[in-house]
């Protein structure tokens, strides 16, 4: 095949999941020896698409042809004898075995009595990785004492060995140094240039115009244009991915409070996720924490709640340093609550019942000498359930009965119901409806109008803009920016940019971290 | 109102209450010794024994942990006693130093599991086994007989005429630990601990005391039972806890209480155990060889806790069984 | 880049911490008895440590894949008196072990299945099938040992070569056997596969469910053999003969550093785990002290050292 013929295409497809329409007649192509990009917020349909390419989800409508045969792919065995295969930014990577060993896993070559022919899985896997210039790793050592980024080149040559056709790379770089960037694409274009197409997801704009032919953007489950690379601007690109209409659905008052409530010195972690984080968040005031994924946000909320040990660093509650080791028992006592990203796996006791989870926190603010009265409780989580308009027929019923949006209501009951002051709120409307969205934002304002400081970090732009009077920009564990509601970079443009790194203010200036 | 609350808790013991009578049906049917009133308080005398030294493991096992030392400890518990009643010491002194000793063990366990954060079982493996090399030590072999009767009527006894003293205590103790484990704030840490460890730390539930509160109750309880048999027997011996290693755990879990965690309470093990001593009881006296009972009670753990795993939430057992994969984390956002 | 590989060279920063406890212990032994170091006494060591080798090589398989085996001591007590039995009732002692051999690797397979089908937490599945085997060889002989005598059990135990004898050699042999199904076998990939990242190995394809069943079987075939070893040692079927070994098994598992969570772990230093046990018991008695307090002595040196080996390998991690 020639380079610029069409090798896949995609009409018309759609997937739906409970509650949610993931994709939405989407329509795709691929030419050989491109590197076609996806771009979207999260849960804009980006992964789903490229998951029923890899037969990982069977869609319900729509069809994918490949070199211009209809293919309906039930399982990624069936993507991978097409020579369809992915490498995922997770990786799949098993720690305690050899490289080669990783490359053939379930595709041994084995000598004639049986046993794994190591030479010849060796040697195969040295000829793979001398294809993207790695022949200095050693295949015979584990996959765990590789770096991030040698896994990585391990994975790619993992799905060389599959002869593909089309690559997949779902945010290869989310976890890449510079550096390590730098080489990843250069073996990107080579693989490029071997015909072989290439679908790369990410949300590194500034990646785009380095490495992609042409971009497609994905808001809402719907494809909203395709382009090539050179067609629009930055801006306009981030413009597609979160333009919606924001003012219908964040409405933030303002309010007359002052005082600091919370405030972080210099807090670094051990992993070096979070590197010096300084920030201060006042009474009534709703902060919010942009950055991309794996910005080291999440790390400095659990940092600040005492999940994770600090390395170093203070943190001052209402101007008063905590001292000792920081315990989430010792942050809920002052008054501290933590809505986590995992609602499910950390949030709530699913099988347990509405009941004990509002109260799980507040039990011993409710029942001091340590006696529970069932009937208190029931008073209790009944008043949330009505506060909160949460969907339960009776506060009996187990957690995992609810939708997500009635679950996430239950987390931040627990929260109101033990009296918190500050309240840290990770991806607080992830994965749950509108109707339950915008009841989680009149419950902010109404915290803040009753002097509460909240500190919100989300990966959905508008909501951030929306809801915070002020703003904290994460990038690589520090904070890079800090802006205002009313000043002239507080808008989704500006802030996309600073994300990213690559935000350039009035005077054209780059600003650049490091 | 309270009610129900406490029923969602508390209905797999129902299942087991159902069970338990079927039961007595199926034993009177066949024996016909069974059904005689003396038959009956040898039934609920032996039982109130397992039901002390299974009351604390309860709390073990709605943590989600599990302790395989509690036969090993009132073994040591009542030998220790029993020396010490032939020394001379009172028998106030002498009950509080067993609790006390008791406490011990399981403040060991308590650290060996949240400090160190060693398996459960591995961790009361090896407590089981010291302390079993302990109370070996400490006999050397003999067997204590005749002590004083102060302490003998604890196991032998009768108060009001016609209630004996074991029955009583076994009583008393499911008091406790109902309220306990229903009533206060912390039999709730416990539980919300069993639930999911990970919310309960993410809820500032402060983990480490619920698991030092559990494994201490275990302990302290299995020297109360290691007190109460050797007031049965009026006799000790080293080996005198060995059989009910493999019984405990069976009582607490053909109550209902999981072993996964999160459910369960008191008054499903006291059933369970009535219920084992029945199945005993009825092997007895069909002649079957006591041989057999260590292995049909061993089927009914399997049985019973195969079909509790079977019924969880795939999820829940998959972080149980195996480990998070690395980074899977991310891959559940994209659905979003 | 480079510096990093040559540090990654000096392996002996890696080395599991159970070598220096062994180096340790070997080194108070010697001194508190001049004898200890002798010839004989290692031969001695080795002998003894040979039953409890085996086991720990199938017990390392299990807990590789986020497993254990609480029944293989159980397993080597029914071995020793099925076997015996069975030569008793005239069946000739090779055909006795073919069946007792066939009969604890269905063990293994249904425990591989309750774990891996019926989704149960290891070590309950395999606590329960412990007491249901306990029962069974009390059943077979009415709770009595039975004894048998022949010169196969001679030739197995006494015959040596350069002075060390059989049991040695097997073990050795199985040593051996359990490093190429570990290192050059599918299989186990697949065991790797399972404690390091199961999601990642079912997702390439790999029936997680038959590494499981075959992993615990091959637990069980093993405690098969250590049986067999142990009847031939004691010329007699023993119904407590495999008491305890389950935990030393486990012991000495995780003391070779075998990680019961990730994927860690080689049969090589299982070996240090079962000599650091075999050291203890063989000095306890060389330094004489009596049997009596040898259980709580054992139990004692046993937990510190897995506390230890935990604590070393958590400040470990940290750096």
């Amino acid at each position: 095949m020639k380079t610029g013929e069409t090798i896949l295409s995609v009409k018309g497809i759609t997937k739906l999941f409970p509650g949610v329409v993931a994709l939405d007649h989407v329509d795709f192509d691929l030419r050989v020896g491109e590197v076609h990009i996806l771009v979207g917020e999260n849960g804009a349909g980006k992964s789903t698409l490229s998951k029923c390419i890899l037969g990982a989800y069977v869609p319900e409508q729509g069809t994918i042809t490949l070199n211009g045969t209809k293919k309906s792919f039930k399982s990624p065995r069936d993507a991978l004898k097409e020579g369809i295969t992915a490498v995922y930014q997770e990786f799949t990577l098993i720690p305690y075995l050899s490289v080669a060993q990783n490359i053939f896993l379930n595709r041994e070559y084995r000598k004639k009595n049986g046993l794994l022919d190591i030479n010849r899985m060796e040697k195969e896997s040295r000829e793979l990785l001398k294809l993207i210039n790695c022949e200095h790793l050693n295949v015979s050592s584990h996959a765990k004492d590789l770096t991030i980024a040698e896994q990585q080149m391990v994975e790619i040559a993992k799905a060389l060995s599959f002869h593909p056709q089309i690559i997949i790379f779902d945010e290869p770089t989310a976890t890449l140094s510079e550096r390590e960037v730098g080489s990843l694409f250069e073996q990107i274009r080579k693989l490029r240039a071997s015909g072989i197409g290439i679908i790369y997801i990410s949300h590194k704009i500034q990646e785009f115009t380095q490495i992609g032919d042409r971009i497609s953007v994905f808001r809402d489950g719907r494809k909203i244009a395709t382009f090539g690379i050179h067609e629009k601007s930055t801006e306009e690109i981030v413009n597609m991915m979160v333009g919606r209409n924001i003012s219908q659905v964040y409405q933030r008052n303002p309010n007359l409070y002052s005082g600091e409530s919370l405030r972080v010195e210099g807090l670094c972690d051990y992993k070096e996720k979070v590197k010096h984080a300084d920030l201060v968040v006042n009474k009534g005031e709703i902060v919010g924490l942009a950055g991309l994924v794996g910005a080291g946000r999440t790390e400095l909320a659990n940092l600040i709640f005492g999940i994770d040990r600090r390395k170093a660093g203070k943190v001052y509650l209402y101007g008063e340093e905590v001292l000792g080791k920081i315990t989430p028992g010792k942050m809920v006592r002052r008054h501290i609550g933590f809505v986590c990203e995992d609602r499910k796996s950390k949030g709530l006791a699913l099988k347990d019942s509405v009941a004990w989870n509002i109260t799980a926190v507040s039990l011993r603010q409710l029942f001091p000498h340590g006696l529970i009265r069932y009937k208190k409780i029931k008073n209790v989580a009944e008043s949330y359930r009505e506060r909160l308009k949460i969907a339960v027929p009776t506060v009996q019923r187990p957690c995992k009965f609810l939708s997500g949006g009635n679950q996430q209501k239950v987390v931040l009951a627990k929260w109101l119901s033990a009296h918190v002051d500050i309240l840290i709120l990770d991806e607080p409307t992830r994965g749950i409806d509108m109707g339950a969205k915008m009841e989680i934002y009149e419950l902010m304002n109404q915290l803040s109008l009753e002097g509460k400081s909240i500190l919100l970090i989300s990966s959905e732009l508008p909501e951030l803009i929306g809801m915070s009077d002020r703003i904290y920009v994460v990038h690589e564990g520090r904070i890079v920016h800090e802006c205002k509601r009313g000043s002239a970079e507080f808008n989704a443009e500006d802030i996309g940019a600073m994300m990213l790194n690559v935000y350039q203010d009035a005077e054209g200036k780059a600003e650049w971290d490091e | 109102m309270s009610h129900l609350l406490e029923k969602t808790k508390e209905s797999r013991a129902f299942y087991s209450f159902l069970g338990l009578i079927i039961l007595v049906i199926i034993c009177s049917l066949t024996s016909s010794d069974f059904s005689k009133i003396e038959n009956y308080i040898t039934i609920f005398r032996q039982a109130s024994v397992l039901l002390v030294l299974s009351a604390g493991l309860t709390a073990v096992l709605i943590l989600g942990g599990i302790d395989l030392s509690v036969g090993a400890t009132a073994a040591l518990v009542g030998c220790t006693c029993a020396l010490l009643l032939k020394a001379g010491v009172p028998t106030w002194a002498v009950i509080t130093i067993g609790l006390c000793m008791g406490a011990v063990i399981g403040t060991l366990n308590g650290f060996l599991v949240s400090i160190i954060r060693l398996p459960a079982f591995v961790a009361t493996y090896a407590t089981n086994w010291i302390v079993k090399g302990l109370a070996i030590v400490i006999m050397n072999g003999q067997i204590i007989f005749n002590l004083p009767e102060s302490f003998t009527f604890i196991g032998t006894g009768y108060l009001f005429g016609q209630m004996p003293v074991l029955i009583v205590i076994a009583l008393v103790v499911v008091s406790i630990c109902y309220v306990l484990y229903q009533k206060t704030t912390i039999g709730r840490d416990i539980f919300s601990c069993g639930s999911n460890l990970e919310a309960a730390r993410y809820s500032g539930i402060r983990v480490k005391r619920a698991q030092f509160v559990a494994f201490i109750m275990s302990s302290m309880f299995a020297g109360l039972a290691g007190l109460l048999m050797t007031a049965r027997l009026n006799a000790a011996e080293a080996s005198m806890g060995d059989s009910y290693g493999l019984n405990t755990v069976a009582a607490v879990v053909i109550g209902g209480t999981s072993m996964l965690g999160g459910e369960g309470g008191i008054i499903g093990t006291m059933i369970g155990s009535i219920m084992l001593m029945l199945i005993t009881n009825i092997m007895n006296l069909l002649g079957i060889s006591s041989f057999a009972q260590p292995m049909i009670i061993g089927l009914v753990i399997i049985v019973m806790v195969f079909f509790d795993s079977i019924s969880r939430d795939e999820r829940k057992t998959v972080r149980r069984g195996v480990a998070i994969p690395m980074n899977v984390q991310k891959r559940k956002d994209d659905i979003g | 880049m480079n510096k990093q590989l040559s540090i990654k060279k000096w392996k002996i920063f890696k080395l599991p911490p159970v070598i220096y406890m062994l180096l340790c212990l070997v080194i108070i032994f010697s001194i508190a008895t001049p004898q200890y170091l002798s010839f004989q006494n290692i031969k001695n060591i080795l002998m003894q440590s040979s039953t409890l080798m085996i086991l720990a090589f199938g017990q390392t398989l299990v807990v590789l894949t986020q497993g254990t085996d609480l029944s293989i001591g159980a397993q080597v007590s029914m071995v020793t008196v099925a076997w015996i039995t069975l030569a008793r009732k005239g069946v000739p002692l090779p055909v006795g072990a073919i069946i007792v051999l066939l009969l604890t690797s269905c063990v293994g397979i249904i425990n591989g299945l309750l774990v891996a089908k019926g989704k149960m937490p290891p070590f309950i599945a395999t606590f329960g099938m412990q007491n249901v085997i306990n029962s069974f060889t009390l059943l077979l002989t009415a709770g009595a040992a039975v004894t048998y005598s022949s010169n196969i059990f001679l030739i197995i135990t006494e015959s040596s070569l350069f002075g060390i004898k059989a049991p040695v050699f097997i073990a050795a042999g199985i040593f051996a056997v359990t490093w190429v199904i570990l290192n050059r076998t599918k299989f186990g990939m697949g065991i790797f596969g399972l404690g390091g990242n199961p999601e990642a190995l079912a997702l390439a394809g790999v029936n997680t469910v038959k590494v499981t069943v075959k992993a615990y079987a091959y637990a069980g075939l093993l405690a098969g053999v250590a049986g067999l070893l142990t009847a031939c040692r004691v010329e007699s079927g023993q119904p407590t003969a495999g008491a305890g070994l389950e935990f030393e098994s486990i012991a000495a598992t995780l003391l070779g550093g075998t990680s019961m969570r990730e994927g860690r772990g080689n049969v090589t230093n299982t070996i240090f785990g079962v000599l650091l046990l075999s050291v203890v018991r063989n000095g306890l008695n060389v330094v004489g002290i009596t049997a009596v307090y040898q259980s709580a002595i054992i139990g004692i040196i046993m937990l510190s050292a897995i506390i230890i080996d935990s604590l070393a390998r958590q400040s470990q991690e940290r750096n």
